[in-house]
């Protein structure tokens, strides 16, 4: 190429870019004008989106089903159920393709969706969109075809299942089960597939546990699916077999708890809602049917320390939030008012501990934490420190044992520490006498109960005899972790004195504390302590801020009691008006 | 190609701003565009110019509380064009730039500054619900549904343990039908991660070894085509995204483009073959990208892997000293271009020629 050449090229590119340019400008005034007008028109429709079809909210159906997921599993935190919730949140999880909690979802579809059949179907189609060789999204739409009679499209959904997993038994069973309504043309449900687990009887135990249990799930789909239908009855005949298939499974009983709520025979339910609870105790829902259950049968606390539950388990559960509104109002209607409002903030501080059955639980057992301002402490210990003589010998061997967790030993009680921990034990010596006359009703003297004490510890490191409470939650705990052990339970009370009750309860007497110590009072105290004493607890428990309303929970065995332990005041000789006052107060 | 036909870049306009600018977009179906960044004092700002006879003319300036780092028109609707922002606090919002006092939607999404945002399912652009996805320092990627408050409808983190990396970028694409719908992110250390959205999974994933700074699908509206990625240390890498082989997942091919980091790309809307880099020295370069003969062939084991095709440089230009930092193509206008850098400058841009490449 030549220099003339390229000069001429250079400057043609320079003409025709400053056409182009020019071209360009040109153009952009036209379309500024032409745009504007066009964004003038969008403005003037003032915003309004024209109407489209617009797909639902992602996961929105997964979101919704969620809730029921929580409910179902067996985990004791929200946290924990979050963590395990979405594991499609984390990559691993997401290459893997959750199918643990596609499951999960799978029984929230089957429990949850208690409306139709169709709605269960549709929810197996989604899970089945969402994972095209999840065999049990099949099956459930299987089954749903089934109940729907939709037996051709029953029948593809448990062949691909047979087709995904080829020893899948239930959909063997319920292919054996299509053909032959195919062939019969009856349109009656199934019956059950007692016979046909008889039909395969001679397999190996392990094959059968398994086969009970799917049995169960089986039985369980088909409850829902007469419980959907409103055909109550069946729906428990289905749970029943379900329940005696497979005893582990909390559904089960948790739903025909349901079904007895329908048809309102609520002691059932109670009592259905308390097995689900004992198999699974973090299973809100069970707590929240217990609840409805009990306010129907008049079991009013109860009710409430059961919607409490599930306030706990499932913080913000909109049920339990309005039942717990309405057991509030009910009180207030009572004139209880003050108990509503105190107990419920009382509770605020308490972590309750959750029970679970002994095969899921861990084997150490569960502590209640107390959460509690350490001033308290000091509050309940300033109390006058006058000891006897033979006190100190008493407080040292308790408060010896105190320390003894805390790695030093203090025998003598001199130095401060021991001190105040001697006067959490013994507060007054006029309060002391009564004890320590008792001593010659032949029960072996403080002094002794506390050595003795020290030696358990060797022996049971489960019964440890907590130390004096230093407030009610403290008690309530304390009473919680002996009830196995009614024996150390007279031993925990018999070490707080009578008088130092208002100092411990303070505004705080839980009915069921007050019905417990009127057991061990009934069972221990008329046996080996003086009528005196008792009178003296069972004056200073009425002197309480909550008393009456205690008295009022008080059912017809623990109002016997009562009537017993004034029996047994009166015959002692003690007899006069205070007693008898005392007596119209518990009620008698 | 001789010199005189190749296209031209050429700053129409170009104007001071007094605040670092983050991110600007044009609004759709107009003659205006907004800028995004913080003041020196500390707050947000977004500002809205409209061109006007070859000069820009500023419409409005909202102030708010938190710098904001990127915003998007992608899942507005054109009636309402409502811009989603994402700021240093780890706010979502979204404002009526007509009523801004008030966003129109607000989610507190992220615990640190979100670093990129896109939309998709507005603007007639992509089937399926308006969503807006999130990419943020905390490591996490979220898409928003605007009609769900509070929750986003998916979330992507690393699992528990894992470290967490700062994601830079995330763009929409395979939004082809009402199911179909990916979100692509980069992460600063150069991983790049494609989660299907419908299937909640992940699908593939890489490591470009250096930052992944900006990611875009030449089209959101398609099934996947190509995927441009940029990264520190002046590469980028262009992926197609057609055929995924199992174990090489997808063919790709890079370039080394500007001496220091590609900030941006961006497609031209109404050419998908061409797009536009910007580097970390103020330089701009406009890019060809060709199909290799056949686009997937098969493997030993005769399964289909895909086949990368090349790029050629068309065009750059260096504008600015400083590094540009954000880029968008007028969708409206073929050639009209809108960047803004950290000299604190806001540039019209004129790119000609484009139809005739």
């Amino acid at each position: 190429m030549t220099s003339t050449s390229k000069a001429v090229e250079l400057q043609l590119q320079v003409k025709q870019n400053a056409e182009e340019l020019q071209d360009f400008m040109r153009d952009l005034e036209n379309w500024e004008k032409d745009i504007k007008q066009k964004d003038m028109e969008l403005r003037r429709q003032s915003g309004v989106p024209e109407e489209v079809n617009l797909p639902p909210i992602r996961n929105g159906n997964f979101r919704k089903k969620k809730k029921g997921k929580v409910k179902e599993s067996s985990k004791k935190t929200k946290e924990e159920n979050t963590k395990n919730r979405i594991k499609s949140y984390d990559y691993e999880a997401w290459s893997k393709l959750d199918v643990v909690s596609c499951s999960e979802l799978d029984n929230a579809i089957s429990v949850l969706s208690q409306n139709s059949e169709e709605r269960g179907k549709s929810d197996c189609n989604l899970a089945i969109a969402l994972n095209r060789n999840y065999a049990k999204a099949y099956a459930r739409r299987g089954a749903a075809r089934f109940a729907l009679q939709k037996l051709e499209d029953a029948k593809k959904d448990y062949e691909k299942v047979l087709e995904l997993e080829p020893n899948n038994f239930e959909a063997t069973n319920e292919l054996r089960k299509i053909n032959q309504a195919l062939t019969s043309k009856e349109n009656a449900y199934p019956k059950g597939a007692a016979p046909v687990i008889a039909s395969a009887e001679g397999e190996k135990k392990q094959v059968g546990e398994q086969q009970s249990r799917q049995q169960a799930i089986l039985e369980k789909d088909l409850g829902n699916g007469f419980f959907k239908e409103g055909k109550y009855e069946r729906a428990i005949e289905c749970y029943t077999r379900g329940i005696a298939a497979d005893g582990a499974n909390a559904l089960l009983p948790a739903n025909r708890a349901m079904a007895y709520l329908k048809i309102e025979k609520y002691e059932e339910a109670e009592r259905d809602c308390t097995q689900a609870i004992s198999l699974d105790g973090s299973y809100s829902k069970a707590f929240a049917r217990r609840g409805t259950a009990r306010t129907f049968l008049g079991k009013i606390n109860e009710a409430r320390q059961d919607f409490e539950t599930v306030l706990l388990l499932e913080p913000g559960n909109k049920q339990a939030v309005t039942e717990l509104s309405k057991i509030k109002k009910e009180l207030i209607e009572k004139g209880h008012w003050d108990d509503v409002f105190l107990d419920s903030t009382q509770r605020h501080n308490v972590v309750k501990p959750i029970d679970n059955p002994l095969p899921l639980g861990s084997t150490k057992p569960l502590k209640k934490v107390i959460i509690e301002e350490t001033g308290n402490l000091i509050q309940t210990v300033d109390v006058p420190d006058s000891t006897t003589a033979a006190a100190p010998e008493t407080a040292a061997g308790l408060a010896s044992k105190k320390n003894s967790s805390q790695g030093d030993l203090l025998p003598s009680s001199d130095t401060p520490r021991a001190k105040v921990l001697k006067t959490e034990e013994i507060s007054d010596t006029s309060a002391l006498q009564p004890q320590v006359s008792l001593k010659q009703g032949g029960y072996p003297s403080p002094s002794e109960i506390s050595r003795k004490v020290e030696q358990t510890p060797a022996q049971l490191v489960t019964s440890v005899l907590p130390p004096t409470p230093a407030n009610s939650f403290q008690l309530e705990s304390d009473f919680r972790q002996l009830k196995s052990s009614p024996d150390m339970l007279y031993q925990y009370l018999k070490q707080i004195e009578p008088s130092v009750y208002p100092k411990l309860f303070q505004k705080n007497l839980d009915p069921d504390v007050f019905n417990q110590i009127m057991r061990i009072l009934h069972d221990f105290y008329m046996e080996k302590e003086k009528p005196s004493l008792i009178f003296e607890i069972l004056q200073r428990l009425s002197e309480l801020k909550r008393f009456d309303m205690a008295v009022m929970f008080m059912s017809e065995p623990e109002k016997k009691i009562a009537r017993v332990l004034f029996k047994h005041i009166d015959k002692s000789g003690l007899k006069d008006d205070s007693v008898e006052e005392l007596k119209k107060r518990y009620g008698g | 190609m001789s010199a005189f036909e190749k296209p031209q870049i050429i700053a129409h306009i170009q104007k001071g701003l007094n605040y670092t600018v983050f991110d600007c977009k044009w609004v759709p179906c107009s003659a205006k565009f907004v800028t995004m960044g913080n003041f020196a004092r500390g707050t947000g700002v977004i500002q809205l110019y409209e061109i006007q006879h070859g000069e820009l003319k500023l419409l409005r300036e909202i102030e708010k509380a938190k710098p904001i780092k990127c915003g998007t028109f992608g899942a507005a609707s054109l009636q309402q064009r409502y811009l989603a922002t994402g700021d240093f606090g780890g706010n979502l919002h979204i404002w009526n730039l007509e009523a801004p006092d008030i966003p129109v939607y607000s989610v507190k999404g992220h615990k640190e500054i979100i670093n990129t945002v896109d939309g998709i399912g507005g603007l007639g652009i992509g089937e399926g619900a308006p969503e807006i996805v999130t990419g943020s320092r905390d490591g996490t990627v979220k898409v928003w549904d605007p009609r769900q408050k509070d929750d986003p409808v998916a979330n992507m983190e690393p699992v528990k343990g894992e470290n967490k990396r700062d994601c830079w970028t995330v763009a929409f694409g395979n939004a082809y039908n009402q199911e179909e719908r990916v979100v692509c992110a980069g992460y600063d250390n150069g991983d790049i991660k494609l989660f299907d959205l419908r299937n909640m999974s992940l699908r593939w994933e890489t490591n470009i070894k250096n930052g992944v700074c900006s990611l875009e699908f030449d089209r959101k509206d398609i099934s996947m085509n190509k995927l441009v990625a940029t990264s520190l240390e002046g590469k980028f890498h262009v992926f197609d995204m057609r055929t995924q082989h199992p174990t090489k997942g997808f063919a790709s091919v890079s370039e080394k483009a500007h001496k220091s980091t590609v900030w941006q790309v961006r497609h031209l809307p109404q050419n998908r073959e061409l797009f536009l880099t910007a580097g970390g020295a103020g330089s701009l370069h406009l890019w060809k990208y060709e199909y290799p003969v056949q686009r997937s062939k098969k493997d030993p084991e005769g399964v289909d892997m895909g086949v990368a095709g090349s790029v050629s440089l068309l065009q750059n230009v260096t504008l600015s000293t400083q590094p540009i930092s954000s880029l968008d193509w007028s969708p409206d206008k073929r050639g009209l271009c809108v960047c803004t850098s950290f000299d604190q400058m806001v540039r019209v841009l004129i790119v000609t020629k484009l139809k005739t490449v």
